[in-house]
């Protein structure tokens, strides 16, 4: 101990805090109630409770996480391996970035097909996009195609009404008795524009649109 | 160490007991609030009040559980570690008080150990806790009571050498000096006692007793 330094500072000597301490409580009238014992004590097995319950709590956090990370690579590894078993999946892939890029893109437009017949609750949605040649229709609310038909959508500009191929229909996810249908594809330059849309149910290879489901004519 | 059979166990010591409270030993965690509760409450209730008293009783204990980690045997006593947390604790909550009541506290302090000095102690406590007591009355007797109080001063309420010298209408440093030589005689009164001191008591427990 350097006396030079802490010589008059008694908080640096521990025997004379002890001494000044020890003291002051032999000095004094005022003792801790017995019952403050059980508080300060109970204090801290409470919080020693509490931090056990925070370490199972973090360790299941870490399991969970852990196998989390584990399924998500698990699944991950299962896309992969099925995108190179099946193109379809890719493709898919693929096709659902093209419809959130058209259906998200700045200062695009929406066409909305609506039902040639009464009480027919089909409906459809042609979007194009100023930024690109991707065009998305989607259509729901399909009734079940006969067999032998299927739903085709006809694009018409120029004066010239032309096929622009079959949709992709599947059972409703929200199971109802209906079918969802789309198809994309690309236009010959970007943000093309139409005069007119239908989607007919038809049989394939017909050269002129028949029974048509859903229309829209550009006002 | 080992004799008939037994074993001759010294009462833990604070260190030891420290270091089981940062292992989260409730037990030591106990010893070690029974061994300075008095202490820690007497001080925070004639700094602070008898009302705030409890509350900083616990307060420190629990500061106490929670860093016992932190305490590291090679840099110093446990006292000194555990004075300076209590001290620091004590001094914080002392941060509101004019200088002016805190000299009040610290003269009701220092003439509360005056009297003890002369009187002596009467407490109805463990003999260990009433030598201890009986002892640093003894030590701090040997200090001139001026010497005694700017300890108590700077030691209990935190006044800086420069505020007891505007208090008390002294200069720096007669207050310097007061505060040098209180801490030598201490000092010497300390190193004597440690030299006549009586043996250490020992407790006998049996193997299966120790922890």
């Amino acid at each position: 101990m350097n006396d030079d330094e802490t010589l008059d500072r008694p908080e640096e000597v521990p025997e004379a805090a002890d001494t000044l301490t020890a003291a002051l409580a032999a000095a004094s009238r005022h003792r801790p109630p017995p019952e403050l014992r059980q508080r300060v004590v109970g204090r801290v097995i409470r919080r020693q409770r509490l931090a056990s319950v925070w370490r199972y709590a973090a360790v299941a956090v870490i399991v969970a996480c852990v196998t989390g990370i584990v399924t998500w690579n698990v699944a991950a590894a299962q896309l992969t391996a099925l995108r190179h078993t099946n193109p379809d999946v890719a493709q898919l892939e693929a096709t659902n970035e093209v419809v959130f890029d058209v259906i998200a893109c700045k200062g695009g437009h929406v066409a909305v097909l609506r039902a040639s017949q009464q009480g027919s609750v089909s409906y459809g949605k042609l979007y194009t996009c100023p930024a690109s040649e991707d065009v998305v229709f989607m259509s729901g609310k399909l009734s079940s195609a006969p067999s032998g038909k299927s739903y085709e959508l006809w694009l018409s500009g120029g004066g010239v009404t032309r096929l622009q191929g079959a949709l992709q229909v599947w059972p409703s996810l929200t199971g109802s008795e209906y079918y969802f249908g789309s198809i994309t594809f690309k236009a010959d330059h970007k943000d093309p524009s139409y005069e007119g849309a239908q989607l007919t149910l038809q049989p394939a290879g017909d050269a002129a649109p028949d029974n048509t489901v859903l229309r829209w004519n550009a006002p | 160490m080992e004799s008939s059979g037994r074993f001759i166990h010294l009462e833990p010591p604070d260190e030891a007991l420290c270091a089981r409270v940062a292992e989260r030993d409730v037990d030591a965690f106990e010893i070690l609030y029974d061994r300075y509760r008095d202490r820690v409450y007497a001080w925070a209730a004639h700094a602070l009040g008898p009302r705030q008293a409890e509350d900083t009783t616990q307060e420190v204990f629990a500061l106490l559980w929670r860093r016992a980690g932190q305490f590291n045997p090679s840099r110093g006593q446990f006292t000194q570690w555990f004075w300076a947390l209590t001290r620091n604790h004590i001094l914080r909550d002392l941060r509101g008080i004019s200088r002016q009541r805190r000299t009040q506290i610290a003269d009701q302090i220092a003439a509360l150990i005056s009297t003890a000095i002369g009187e002596g102690v009467d407490v109805e406590e463990a003999a260990f806790t009433k030598v201890d007591s009986q002892r640093a009355l003894d030590t701090l007797g040997r200090l001139p009571p001026d010497q005694r109080r700017v300890l108590v001063m700077s030691y209990f309420v935190g006044l800086s050498h420069s505020a007891i010298a505007e208090e008390l209408s002294l200069p720096l440093g007669t207050v310097k000096k007061r505060a040098r030589l209180g801490m030598q005689k201490l000092r010497q009164a300390l190193i004597a006692d440690e030299a006549s001191e009586e043996p250490i008591q020992h407790k006998e427990v049996r193997p299966d007793e120790r922890r």
